[in-house]
């Protein structure tokens, strides 16, 4: 059932999954989403904690470290898996794009 | 002139209506006034150079009631937004204040409209339940207010009449703001689909809701004194009414002593819980027991004044018995503005007599109440309409219930309910008598 759920990845959702793909404290998502995304994409931080509490229930992140109030985490292998479904079918997307939209625009 | 360089607002608010806070700090920034402290739903403010400060009235539902402010959760929560460039004010359960004064260029602390909606609505559906709650027990009460005899208390005295009043408003209030509370996520989720939030009220439509809910607890207040003073027994009423305030606010000291009390600890959650619902529990039933010593004390303390006596319009005499003080005897009046209710009752040497009588000159309070003392009896009694067969009198009907010969007497503004004990007088006497003094 879960997978249902996260069957498109938002923006967000998607840029911090790749964030997470490498150690990183909770706090630096933030800035590293900024990074990855050239500016594009932005993620309150709000909307990060949320995020963040939602993909850990769902198993697809996972805590690694505590230091006083700052946890960091990794994404696991079924967060890995979601992630590689959601670039395939972005993939399958700009290809269909490009059989017929080519030498139209 | 230091005072002048602070002020203190109240401002009720429900989590979903907080982008209408945002709304109003900014512009009271613009005024020149910088929020620096919330408690509860008082605002503190302090003197500035007029600019735009952005603020954030922040909803994180993860946060409970029962958390001690600035618990750990919140602290972490706190960081992230630090982190993004939010300055922290003040928190409330589980709303979190912040503020920027890079007005422009500060990141929102929600960017996903989605997550932003799930979490309001699910910090207000508690507040929301609670509130069904209370409708449905005060719905409840009013029901029972307004069923059977009750009546006659309800309608029949000022400190009943207000009592439902109140009840009413507190009906009223509530059942608004839960139909407000769907009405907003209705419209928001609408509104989801195009990726934005939606903002429910805008700062001058709350502060506008505010006034009218203020103006009118005042208005409850006035008529609240208007009706004891008013009332045939002002001492003990007075005494009530004042009791009941006292008690009120010394229930909001003592649920404001535990948030207080928790805060200063560093207990787990599940032992604030604990120590809120005991503490909760205490303070209820101490104040159901002082409303109830003081209601109580009025009953007992009830004026014997030959006053009241005299309002008696049928007593033992009537019957050829001789009236006597017995220790069985009782008489209750008491009236409102728009209609009376008494209750006499005596027993000498076996003969009794007991009636009550409401009226009013208003013919729909009459009939309200007719059709309401009509339904109760019919549901335990075989209730019998007895004019034609008794060929009885036009302007009054006379129905007959129960085995004891009980009756019920209706006109345009009286309704008299009474029971023929007399061993020695027969039916038909006795409503003579009884229509003849009454009627």
């Amino acid at each position: 059932m879960p997978r249902e759920q996260f069957q498109n990845l938002t923006e967000p959702m998607y840029y911090i999954l790749i964030s997470l793909l490498k150690e990183r404290c909770g706090v630096d998502i933030m800035e590293n989403v900024l990074e990855i995304s050239k500016g594009r994409v932005k993620v309150g931080p709000g909307t990060l904690y949320a995020l963040l509490s939602k993909f850990e229930k769902q198993k697809m992140i996972m805590e690694t470290e505590v230091q006083g109030r700052k946890r960091s985490y990794i994404i696991t292998a079924y967060g890995k898996e979601i992630l590689g479904d959601e670039y395939r079918r972005l993939e399958s997307l700009i290809k269909d794009g490009e059989q017929y939209l080519k030498g139209e625009l | 002139m230091r005072k002048k360089d602070k002020k203190k607002r109240h401002f009720g608010y429900q989590p979903y209506e907080c982008t209408a806070v945002e709304e109003y700090l900014e512009e009271m920034a613009r005024k020149g006034w910088f929020l620096e402290s919330i408690n509860m739903c008082i605002f503190k403010f302090k003197k500035i150079e007029p600019k735009k400060i952005k603020y954030s009235v922040d909803v994180f539902e993860k946060l409970s009631i029962f958390d001690k402010d600035n618990s750990d959760l919140a602290l972490e929560y706190r960081e992230y937004c630090e982190r993004a460039g939010w300055k922290y004010i003040g928190q409330n359960g589980k709303v979190q204040i912040f503020y920027s004064e890079d007005y422009d260029n500060i990141m929102p602390i929600h960017t996903d409209a989605e997550v932003k909606f799930k979490t309001v609505f699910k910090a207000s559906f508690f507040n929301i339940l609670l509130q069904l709650v209370l409708v449905i027990v005060f719905g409840f009460n009013i029901c029972i207010q307004l069923s059977g005899s009750m009546v006659a208390h309800s309608l029949g005295s000022n400190m009943g009449l207000l009592t439902l009043a109140l009840m009413v408003s507190c009906v009223l209030i509530n059942f608004l703001d839960v139909i407000n509370f769907f009405k907003w996520a209705i419209k928001a989720k609408r509104k989801l689909r195009e990726n934005k939030y939606f903002n429910y009220n805008t700062y001058k439509q709350l502060i506008h809701k505010n006034r009218i809910k203020k103006t009118y607890c005042v208005i409850l207040l006035f008529f609240m004194f208007g009706a004891v003073l008013t009332s045939n027994n002002i001492k003990n009423n007075m005494l009530l009414t004042v009791g009941t305030i006292v008690v009120g606010i010394l229930l909001v000291l003592t649920l404001n002593f535990i948030r207080k009390f928790i805060n200063r600890r560093e207990y787990s959650r599940e032992n604030n819980i604990m120590t809120s619902i005991v503490g909760y529990i205490i303070s209820i039933v101490l104040c159901c027991t002082l409303i109830m010593g003081l209601s109580l004390n009025s009953v007992f303390n009830k004026d014997k004044d030959s006053d009241i006596s005299s309002k008696v319009v049928l007593d033992l005499t009537d019957f050829g018995y001789k009236e006597e003080n017995s220790k069985d005897k009782y008489y209750n009046f008491e009236n409102s503005i728009i209609a009376s209710n008494s209750r006499y009752g005596n027993n000498i040497h076996g003969e009794k007599l007991s009636y009550s009588l409401f009226e009013s000159n208003h013919p729909w309070v009459i009939k309200f109440y007719e059709k309401k003392l009509l339904k109760v009896k019919k549901q335990y009694y075989k209730v019998e309409l007895l004019n034609e067969k008794m060929g009885l009198y036009k302007n009054v009907k006379v129905y007959s219930y129960g085995e004891n010969n009980q009756y019920l007497m209706i006109s345009k503004n009286k309704i008299v309910d009474i029971s023929n004990d007399f061993t020695n007088i027969n039916d038909s006497e006795f409503l003579d008598i009884v229509y003849k003094k009454v009627f």
